[in-house]
């Protein structure tokens, strides 16, 4: 067959069957999910997988001249084969199916790495805060930073986007993105780096334990009536312990629980526990200190971390 | 070339596959072997096992299943040792048989399967590869998202980098030097560390942009602008007029200042972006201050971002 210039051979996501083989002159096609765009010239191939596996067209291919093409219809294909051995379908099968994985697992890389950058375009946007409704960035912006950075295809970032959105950390609402709090951007960006550049578990991430005491601390502080100064709450011991039977599920409240917080810095109490010494019973400290939003932020990174990973692959 | 009739010149001797009965515990193919070849399971089970220990079973063959294509097609390494499991029945297309199984297809039946297979080996190879092409421009938007006059140590910077696009340390190195050259950044050494200041961050932004026109092969429009229009840049940067005007008020002033400038102009003036509405139902235009200001800077440092300094 031939095409005169300007002729379209097949429109992305047609559903053809047949395959080409250019004899003479250029086509081109154009991918608009990506934005690819390939040459195909003497030699070139279109449309195996459109044979083989029946799967609609990935772009739009266009004569930039005039061509002569060698048509394969699915009859033709079928006719030669049954000519070969037996075996020798099953290792176009095999190799039809090794592309279709490598197709999948190439997308799936793409989104995957293109997670820390669209992340740390979010988390360094996100110091332009409007109100208290969170930040807004433009998606075209988003996209464009992404894009630039890593030259990730913008239906990649978009999907990321809709896991984030999933994950509650933002809203996609038409043009704009809403960040609902920068601050876990923020810790999920450090947590990923952390994780890639060390290969083990980012500080941020809590162990069962440590998650239990903070769902009792953050109960504790909600249920009492004490302001907080400047973030910062105070909760008496007692009344932690209390509440702490019913949010810790049967675990016991203990010094020893609540070391790991202390030693992060996240809780504090005001006699002094210093390295070395023995560990006083929780009923001797009479409170228990810690920034509430840090504790929020925190706990909100340790729900999104597990599951961001799931979403992901 | 013709891709549709080759037997009449590649009709050679077809070596046929050979078909073994191999008995339960026989190893099929030990990847110490220098010998490859596909091998198809007609009866029986094989199994592939690591070859360290525990020795762990990969997977299991069942009849109809073959491996070795990529082995023999593309040279790449089949790290298992293949063993049955029980008595089988096997077919084994050595790499003569083969050849000689490709030279009598036609030919696009031959190209197909050289482009299933090329096509694989692309894609498997573009994922372990950075997706970043114009290393530059990664490098600019990157650096034009941290503060500005802020002293970063280097080495931190180059990892964090890294660790976003996998670009190697060489390939940075080298950007980091042409950005230096522009005068995007300044570097300096304190106690034997390098530290690196962004000296405006937007100006790595109109840099980013200016690579991502000529990616476009598009000329970047700041450095597209007529002498008139430069000329009204100038103007509305120095207006403290920030009062809403609509457009025909626009047209007026701006043709009493310049008084070539009419409607068409205006109209220019608008998909610049150097006026913008408070809201898309709105008639009245305002100063885009933070438009002009990008147009202005990216015309006073234009030997920067071209790099003719």
């Amino acid at each position: 067959m031939t095409l005169d210039e300007g002729q379209v051979l097949f429109y992305e996501g047609d559903l053809g069957q047949n395959l080409y083989v250019v004899r003479n002159g250029e086509l081109q096609g154009t991918n608009t999910r990506n934005g690819e765009v390939n040459t195909y010239g003497p030699g070139a191939l279109l449309g195996e997988l459109s044979l083989i596996k029946n799967e609609p067209s990935p772009e739009t291919v266009t004569a930039t001249e005039e061509c002569e093409l060698l048509e394969i219809t699915p009859e033709v294909f079928n006719k030669t084969l049954e000519k070969e051995p037996v075996w020798f379908k099953s290792i176009i099968q095999f190799l039809t199916g090794r592309l279709s994985i490598a197709q999948v697992n190439k997308h799936k890389s793409d989104k995957i790495k293109a997670l820390p950058s669209l992340l740390y375009i979010l988390d360094t946007c996100s110091s332009r805060p409007k109100g208290d409704l969170g930040v807004e960035i433009s998606l075209t912006d988003i996209v464009d930073c992404v894009h630039n950075l890593f030259n990730s295809a913008g239906y990649d970032i978009e999907e990321l986007l809709h896991i984030l959105e999933e994950l509650d950390i933002l809203n996609v609402q038409g043009a704009t993105v809403l960040i609902k709090n920068a601050n876990v951007i923020h810790l999920l960006y450090e947590s990923i780096r952390y994780r890639a550049q060390f290969k083990k578990t980012p500080p941020q991430i809590l162990s069962m334990t440590e998650q239990m005491v903070l769902n009792a601390v953050i109960k504790a502080v909600q249920q009492s009536n004490a302001p907080l100064k400047n973030g910062t709450f105070t909760i008496e011991t007692a009344f932690l312990l209390n509440i702490s039977k019913r949010a810790m599920f049967g675990a016991t409240l203990t010094t020893r629980t609540l070391l790991p917080l202390l030693e992060h810095k996240l809780l504090s109490t005001p006699i002094p526990l210093n390295k070395g010494d023995a560990l006083p019973e929780i009923e001797a400290i009479p409170s228990f200190s810690g920034d509430f939003d840090t504790i929020l932020d925190l706990m909100e990174l340790n729900r999104i971390y597990p599951l961001l990973d799931k979403k992901l692959v | 070339m013709n891709m549709g009739n080759s037997k009449q010149t590649s009709r050679q001797q077809l070596i046929p596959p050979t078909h073994q009965s191999v008995k339960a515990g026989f190893v099929v193919y030990s990847p110490k072997s220098e010998d490859r070849s596909i091998v198809i399971l007609e009866e029986g089970e094989l199994v592939a096992r690591e070859t360290t220990p525990p020795y762990s079973t990969v997977f299991t063959m069942r009849p109809g299943d073959l491996v070795g294509v990529a082995a023999l097609l593309e040279r790449e390494p089949f790290k298992y040792e293949l063993s049955a499991s029980q008595d089988s029945k096997i077919t084994l297309v050595t790499e003569e048989c083969m050849e000689s199984e490709l030279k009598r297809l036609p030919l696009w039946l031959l190209a197909l399967i050289r482009n299933l297979s090329a096509k694989t080996h692309q894609l498997k190879k573009a994922t372990v590869q950075t997706r970043v092409q114009n290393t530059l421009k990664s490098l600019a938007e990157y650096l034009s998202h941290k503060p500005q006059d802020t002293e970063f140590n280097l080495a931190e910077l180059i990892r964090e980098f890294s660790f976003l696009t996998k670009i190697s340390t060489a390939t940075t190195q080298e950007d980091l030097k042409s950005l230096l050259r522009r005068h995007l950044i300044k570097l300096s050494q304190k106690n034997g560390r390098i530290f690196c200041k962004i000296i405006d961050p937007e100006l790595l932004k109109i840099f980013t942009d200016y690579l991502q026109a000529q990616e476009c092969e598009s000329e970047f429009i700041p450095y597209k602008l007529t002498y008139i229009q430069k000329k009204i840049l100038v103007f509305l940067s120095a207006s403290e007029d920030l009062t809403a005007k609509t457009g025909p008020e626009w047209i007026s002033l701006i043709h009493k200042k310049f008084s070539i400038a009419d409607v068409s102009q205006w109209i220019n003036l608008l998909k610049l972006e150097w006026f913008q509405k408070n809201d898309s139902d709105s008639d009245q235009f305002f100063i885009n201050k933070e438009k002009i200001q990008y147009f202005l800077k990216a015309l006073r440092y234009e030997t920067n971002i071209r790099g003719v300094l």
